[in-house]
């Protein structure tokens, strides 16, 4: 897939990890060649420690130390994160929170309450993130991604170790955030059948040294997600037969 | 919120605790007027006789002098072991090759023997005010590294790239990011640090200087006045509780307010 407005071009020919004790360096990225068109939603999925947070974390800046390169269409995108932990400061309030990831002075610092109103929060503002439940933090973490309006979101497995329902509401979440907005999406899962559920495309890796298995778009209209059979369907023809039986089941829409 | 008592029973009620505080401080006292009554010698004067000699000191104005000399020399030998040590901890938990060439220096420093170094410093700066707080800043320093290096090299990484991509800039992330997570460790050394230095600047004071309640206890001692001794270290205690549970308790609950 070569879309022409790219909003974001990945090539990465090579990452490894040094050396370190008696092991030998690792390599975990191999030929990664990605065009991402604005506004999609691209889900990643893979076997587990094949490297897909290092992907996320090249992408994001955090890791430099690669061959290859990343390109932005924009010179300065605006980029936020979803971490696998929520990673929100312990010692601050989740409005705090919130509002530190926008510079000091910034008018959008008046929107916090309300964004987090939105994701259900409006009554743990002031609460400090350990009092409260792994769902809740990651709403809070959700909000620090929204509060920015990026034009690029970042996303590793934002949903794992959430009892089904609760990351269903989260998916629903998240779709009601993203819709409306030019927001592009790299979204890491090992949940296949979230994959389906939420993402436009879905890019499999192999094994370390991870390289892309496959690249697909996911041909399933809004509408559609809702319908379980559409959805099985859709997951048979991009994982094969026998996946969905071993993909927890209801990552659909629930129909908010 | 009434968390944050770190202190022993969370269960039972301040007043509760206050109370029995108060019996047992009462019990002691009963035991060392009994102890005294029947043994009727001059080196073990009872609760009343300590008593008076406190008061009178107090009048006298004495135990306000040597007290305020003391105190004036904990806290300046205190605020320098506190930002030398910190710098030095800061330092070594972030650069690898100075905390790998440091370390035996810092292991040395450590198990230097008090008395050594209050002797050296007295040795080659004279008997000066300088040398006493220098002496007491370098038997503290030390400790203070180490405890900050731990501090430091517990620093989450994952709360620091999070930082990195919501772009809190170098000031934003000192306050908010790193200096929280290195509070619990800097409280850590505050308070071991004052116990220590507290009883090194009475042993600095009684080598070498002519006032401050070392130098006190050092009198009391030559003309065997238990009486003043007692005293005087009765004095010494109620200083360093006020300022435990005045400064040092309140400032630690604030701090850890947000903890669960």
């Amino acid at each position: 897939m070569a879309p022409l407005n790219a909003a974001l071009k990945i090539g990465i020919e090579r990452k490894a990890y040094p050396a370190a004790g008696r092991r030998g360096p690792v390599q975990v990225l191999k030929d990664i060649e990605l065009s991402v068109s604005v506004g999609s939603f691209v889900a990643i999925t893979g076997p587990s420690g094949c490297g897909k947070t290092t992907l996320l974390n090249i992408v994001a800046g955090l890791d430099r130390d690669f061959e290859g390169s990343v390109v932005f269409a924009a010179s300065e995108p605006h980029l936020a994160y979803v971490f696998q932990t929520p990673r929100l400061l312990p010692w601050r309030t989740v409005s705090e929170n919130v509002a530190l990831a926008l510079p000091p002075g910034d008018p959008r610092l008046a929107r916090v309450q309300e964004l987090l109103v939105r994701v259900g929060l409006g009554e743990a503002a002031g609460a400090h993130p350990e009092r409260l439940s792994l769902g809740m933090r990651r709403r809070a973490a959700l909000a620090r991604a929204f509060i920015l309006d990026p034009d690029f979101l970042l996303m590793d497995e934002p949903f794992v170790s959430l009892d089904e329902a609760a990351a269903q509401d989260l998916r629903a979440l998240l779709r009601k955030l993203c819709s409306g907005r030019p927001v592009t999406v790299l979204f890491v899962t090992h949940n296949t059948m979230e994959a389906v559920a939420l993402a436009t495309r879905v890019v499999r890796l192999s094994a370390a040294p991870a390289s892309i298995v496959t690249d697909v778009a996911v041909a399933l209209p809004e509408e559609l997600r809702t319908s379980p059979d559409a959805m099985a369907a859709e997951h048979r023809r991009i994982f094969g037969s026998n996946a969905w039986a071993d993909a927890p089941q209801g990552a659909g829409r629930d129909g908010s | 919120m009434a968390q944050g008592d770190t202190v022993l029973d969370s269960d039972a009620g301040p007043l509760v605790r206050l109370g029995w505080t108060l019996v047992s401080i009462a019990a002691l006292a009963a035991i060392w007027h009994l102890a005294a009554t029947a043994l009727q010698s001059r080196v073990l004067p009872g609760p009343i006789a300590v008593t008076s000699t406190f008061l009178y000191e107090l009048k006298a104005g004495a135990l306000g002098w040597h007290l305020g000399a003391t105190l004036a020399r904990v806290a300046a030998s205190f605020v320098l072991a506190v930002v030398i040590g910190t710098a030095i901890g800061l330092t070594l938990g972030r650069v690898r090759w100075i905390d790998r060439f440091f370390d035996s220096w810092l292991i040395l420093f450590l198990n230097l023997p008090v008395l050594v170094v209050i002797i050296l410093c007295y040795v080659w700066f004279g008997l000066t005010e300088v040398a006493a707080i220098t002496a007491v800043a370098i038997n503290k320093i030390p400790n203070f590294a180490v405890t900050m290096r731990e501090g430091t090299r517990s620093l989450s990484k994952d709360l620091a790239e999070m930082a990195e991509v919501y772009r809190f800039g170098r000031w934003r992330t000192l306050r908010h990011v790193i200096l929280p997570q290195l509070a619990p460790f800097f409280m850590a050394a505050v308070r071991s640090g004052l116990a220590l230095v507290w009883k090194i600047v009475l042993v600095v004071e009684l080598l070498g200087r002519s006032n401050g309640v070392g130098y006190q206890l050092n009198v009391a001692f030559q003309i065997f006045d238990v009486s003043l001794i007692l005293a005087y270290a009765i004095a010494f205690i109620l200083v360093v509780q006020t300022i435990e549970v005045g400064i040092l308790q309140p400032l630690e609950v604030r701090a850890g307010r947000w903890r669960r």
